[in-house]
């Protein structure tokens, strides 16, 4: 007989729990993550379109994957609404159905490095990041915003300026028009955001644990995108260090701001840090320890000392990094590792922080399933011991064959009990 | 390495760097010289990352100096260079518009003595027939970084067989997700994860 909900929540939750605590649960547990791909709506067989302009279908698609595969850990699934994209005019993505079209309704999205800040324009940034927001970024992102550049500085409003002389500037021509595209898409986003709360609220009357959607990247990836793109960084790197080591320290903190602030509205004490620039082979290790290393340490450990569950998906090779990690302070922390570096992740890391693996795309769509049955017992054999495991389905893509990934599951399920 | 311009460029040194072109230029130096220890200074910078002693951010920063200095000195050549050593092919596939590192491919091809010819991002099967049967490369590079791609690879790779424009000729592919699982699903000669396995892989299939 199957369990009651609460039951199965309160033992994948435990699960979980037991994991980030370094503690050996009954078996290794599954933290499922669609890692930014359209996977849930291929698995259901609706167009991706449909998870841009349809939010109802897509939070039901995610649903269905989530129920089907019964993992500990549901990272909430991410959301674009195609019409808040088509009203504000975003410039730097495609996506299908989008109104200016250009791709296929079961076409991928497709986001290009953005026009953001400029390499003269650090100055600006780091004195007052809301006024280089309303006034550089979001006319540079998005078409319905360019009126936004002719809107005064607003720290003039807490100055006392004569409102009569400093409101001219929301007459000009277009900025009622922009503000108005503001407040559709504002509203258009209440939807989703209430269609994902609502999602939220079902999974766990199903027993299925969420994680939240908060994430934040560290400041080093925020300077690379949205603000300068990776072929700039690479150039910053070389040419304004010491510029790119103040925005970081700038915006580290508020980063926790942002965090905090999400963990308010939604009660999650969890956070999840993306990391690109980070990874082996961006940067020489020297470059990695003064430019990189420093916003990403100061990052983590605020957001322990804030007592959240952090989870550190390390995207690409962390080998040289190892003995930086081990530096991290100890606490609620996971890593997620790519399977290569699992191994020594377990050895340098794993007596002090609990080690997650990132399943790699090709398995699930170049492998048999007999293939991913191996791959997937060698994985558990390599990190499993002891506990302090988890595997996360970040991998995943629309082009996952949901066989192979089903046959993944149920070898973690069956292959990865540990033997009390 | 003695030569004060190419230990400029491979120090990251744009403003020596350019200097130094300039101080060249003005006493009359040969302009292909010049651009030869440009090329050499790449080469040096992707010989490190090789050793990975340099990155990423080496190859970008290389490249945008020798660029730089391209441009001073490309409006002064007259002569044709060396001989290439091959043609290749290449371009970021359907549904992926990623083109960093094919930039840093077709470059470190380039200095390397390669004809190349890219043809851009979000490349269809058609696309690429339609540039094989122009520019008859010997080699063809797939890029791509997303995990879309692989699909996109499949397809191009089984349609350019379909149109008989396989034989006599390699395919690549590349990007940071590639191995050797979606080698083999793609059909392709060979995977790489980096710029320079790509010279490589080219160098040793045109020289044989």
């Amino acid at each position: 007989m199957k369990k009651p909900p609460e039951e199965l929540y309160k033992e994948r939750h435990g699960r979980y729990e037991d994991a980030i605590q370094l503690k050996e649960p009954d078996r290794v547990p599954i933290v499922w993550s669609d890692g930014g791909s359209y996977f849930p709506a291929k698995y259901v067989g609706m167009p991706i379109k449909d998870a841009f302009y349809d939010e109802k279908k897509w939070f039901n698609a995610n649903k269905q994957v989530f129920v089907d595969h019964e993992p500990d850990m549901c990272l909430s699934p991410h959301f674009f609404s195609g019409r808040v994209l088509d009203l504000l005019g975003d410039k730097t993505g495609k996506w299908p159905g989008s109104a200016a079209g250009g791709l296929g309704d079961d076409d991928p999205p497709q986001y290009g490095d953005p026009d953001g800040m400029r390499a003269d324009e650090y100055d600006a940034f780091i004195r007052d990041p809301s006024d280089f927001g309303l006034r550089k970024l979001l006319p540079r992102m998005y078409t319905a915003l360019e009126p936004l550049e002719q809107v005064v500085p607003l720290w003039k409003l807490a100055f006392g300026e004569n409102p009569t002389q400093l409101l001219r500037a929301f007459a000009k021509p277009g900025v009622a028009d922009a503000l108005k595209a503001l407040v559709e898409a504002g509203a258009e986003s209440e939807r989703w955001v209430a269609e994902s709360e609502l999602h939220e609220e079902e999974l766990h009357e199903l027993g299925l644990p969420t994680f939240g959607w908060n994430v934040v990247m560290p400041a080093f990836d925020i300077i690379s995108s949205p603000l300068r793109g990776m072929e700039q960084i690479a150039v910053d790197i070389y040419k304004q260090p010491a510029k790119m080591l103040e925005a970081v320290e700038m915006i580290t903190p508020l980063l926790v701001e942002m965090a905090l602030d999400e963990v308010k509205r939604s009660g999650h004490r969890n956070v999840y840090v993306g990391t690109y620039w980070g990874a082996d082979g961006f940067m020489p290790l020297k470059k990695f320890e003064k430019l990189y290393w420093p916003g990403f340490n100061d990052l983590i450990s605020r957001l322990l000392a804030e007592d959240l569950t952090v989870f550190v998906m390390l995207d690409g090779s962390y080998s040289s990094k190892m003995h930086f990690l081990a530096e991290l302070p100890q606490g609620k922390i996971a890593c997620f590792f790519d399977i290569e570096d699992i191994p020594q992740a377990k050895e340098t890391l794993g007596d002090t922080h609990c080690i997650g693996a990132n399943l790699p795309p090709s398995w699930f769509q170049a492998l048999t399933a007999e293939e991913v049955r191996e791959e997937t017992k060698k994985l558990i054999d390599m990190g499993g011991k002891n506990g302090g495991f988890m595997i996360c389905t970040t991998g995943l893509s629309e082009s996952a064959d949901p066989t192979l990934v089903k046959t993944c599951i149920d070898t973690i399920k069956e292959y990865g009990v540990y033997k009390k | 390495m003695t030569d004060p311009l190419i230990e400029a460029i491979v120090e990251m040194d744009e403003d020596e760097a350019l200097r130094i072109v300039n101080e060249r230029v003005a006493a009359n130096e040969d302009p292909m010289g010049i651009l030869d220890c440009g090329r050499e200074a790449l080469t040096t910078i992707g010989e490190l990352f090789e050793k990975q002693e340099y990155f990423l951010t080496e190859l970008v920063m290389g490249g945008e100096i020798f660029k730089g200095v391209a441009a001073i000195v490309s409006p002064l050549l007259k002569s044709e260079g060396a001989p290439s050593k091959g043609r290749v092919l290449m371009g970021t596939v359907q549904n992926d518009i990623h083109d960093l590192g094919k930039n840093i491919v077709v470059l470190m091809l380039e200095i390397s003595g390669f004809d190349v010819l890219d043809i851009g991002v979000d490349q269809t099967a058609e696309d690429f027939i339609e540039a094989i049967n122009e520019f008859d490369p010997h080699v063809i590079g797939f890029c791509g970084l997303l995990t879309v791609a692989f699909t996109s690879m499949q397809k191009i790779a089984a349609r350019i067989e379909e149109a008989g424009l396989r034989d006599g000729r390699k395919i690549m592919i590349g990007g940071s997700q590639m191995d050797d699982h979606i080698n083999k699903f793609v059909g392709s000669d060979a995977f790489g994860t980096d710029a320079m396995k790509a010279v490589e892989l080219s160098k040793n299939w045109c020289e044989g």
